[in-house]
């Protein structure tokens, strides 16, 4: 018995082969759609998004430059509340906030908030304490949010004397670890 | 007599077995690519618009909370309370419970019905939000001041403190405005319309235009003039 007898349960008929073909793109489409869907927004595709992220405040901070629409905010928030507390940043207003984590932590946050925009010149996030924690560093410029979670590495610390430095001429987010950061550049992350 | 069956001739379009399931896997990721592809709700303005509206409050009283309250010209009435949005500690991104919340994201800092007490900066405290993609149309926003009083003062005379708000818009494309409230004092359990000074003048709404060649599909739709 081959392939080729029409009586064989194996045959498939030109139209069997596009009802398959449209059925199965709808299985795949709706299966990705309802995986996009259910997935919570704090972890909705970040990798996907970041790129899109990065765009939108690459494309924030060339409108900051054309129309003044300056509103930038750097959000750094953790667990280590010490290193937190002692954040120092020149030529910014800095409000504390306190808040509760998922697990009934105590969460110590800093909203750094440059009014003129982002600063044109490279500015280091100090603080006099080593953290133990990860720290959450949340960059807003205009609509666009861009949010990581960043472990600091004690030796990198030491060495730059900072958190993190706002680098505007490399259009990066130089931290205290071994990746630098680049939410403001429009290329994948590195 | 034996029973033969005619074959049909070789034909240069004839699908084997492996052809189809090849084929088809081919096609159909092909038109999942397609589906995937096509600009859905969520997706179509995910970086790709910079409006925002942000509202600072503050206020000169760290032991005080205040809290704001929108209200969108279609009706729509929001109070950022924790029934109906909740708030990411980590990164002060608030994620609605409610449908179509006025806006494509926001974030928010100092409120203090998410376990945050309000922002602190010396002896000055405030909250702020910034909502990503509102809807165009008139907000007016009202600011309540909420107080912590300690036993020993329940039944002293309400003390009244002063406030000031600030608020930015961005229209995504080249206008910036900005309103402001200057300093005035508010006493506890008292909601205030706030009433923005700007260069055109004083208003009790903040004017939000629609972005251009761009639906946003969480909106309500305009109510036609009768």
């Amino acid at each position: 018995m081959s392939f080729d007898q029409p009586d064989n349960p194996f045959f498939l008929s030109f139209t069997d082969v596009l009802t398959c073909v449209l059925g199965g793109s709808i299985s795949l489409f709706l299966i990705f759609v309802t995986l996009v869907k259910l997935v919570p927004a704090e972890q909705s595709s970040q990798a996907s998004a970041g790129v899109d992220q990065r765009a939108g405040i690459l494309r924030a901070l060339e409108r900051e430059k054309t129309a003044g629409a300056s509103a930038a905010t750097l959000q750094l928030v953790s667990e280590s509340c010490e290193t937190i507390n002692s954040i120092a940043v020149e030529n910014a207003e800095i409000w504390s906030l306190t808040s509760v984590g998922p697990k009934g932590e105590t969460l110590c946050g800093r909203l750094i908030v440059f009014a003129a925009g982002l600063p044109s010149s490279t500015t280091p996030i100090k603080s006099d304490f080593m953290p133990s924690r990860p720290i959450w560093i949340t960059l807003t410029v205009g609509a666009s949010v861009w949010s990581r979670p960043v472990v600091i590495d004690a030796d990198a610390f030491r060495q730059m004397g900072a958190l993190l430095t706002i680098v505007p001429s490399a259009q990066v987010l130089n931290t205290a670890t071994s990746e630098v950061l680049r939410p403001l550049a429009d290329e994948p992350a590195q | 007599m034996s029973r033969r069956r005619q074959r049909p001739s070789e034909s240069s379009l004839a699908l084997s077995f492996i052809d189809t399931i090849s084929g088809g896997f081919g096609a159909a990721f092909f038109l999942f690519l397609i589906f995937a592809s096509m600009p859905f709700e969520d997706s179509a303005a995910v970086g790709g618009a910079s409006r925002f509206m942000e509202v600072w409050l503050r206020w000169k009283s760290a032991a005080d909370l205040m809290g704001i309250t929108l209200e969108h010209e279609s009706g729509v009435r929001i109070r950022l309370t924790s029934k109906d949005f909740v708030i990411d500690p980590f990164t002060g991104k608030l994620a609605p419970k409610i449908d179509k919340p006025l806006w494509r994201s926001a974030q928010v800092n100092g409120f203090s019905w998410f376990g945050e007490a309000g922002m602190q900066n010396g002896a000055e405290a405030s909250t702020r939000l910034r909502l990503a993609d509102p809807c165009p149309g008139k907000w007016r926003i009202t600011a309540t001041l909420h107080s912590h009083l300690a036993g020993e003062a329940w039944l002293a005379q309400p003390v009244a403190v002063p406030y000031y708000a600030t608020a930015r818009v961005f229209d995504g494309v080249s206008r910036n405005s900005d309103y402001s409230v200057p300093w005035k004092d508010i006493s506890p359990g008292v909601t205030d319309v706030l009433n923005w000074e700007t260069a055109a003048g004083v208003s009790s709404e903040i004017d939000v235009l629609a972005p251009p060649r761009q639906k946003l599909t969480y909106c309500p739709t305009p109510s036609k003039p009768s």
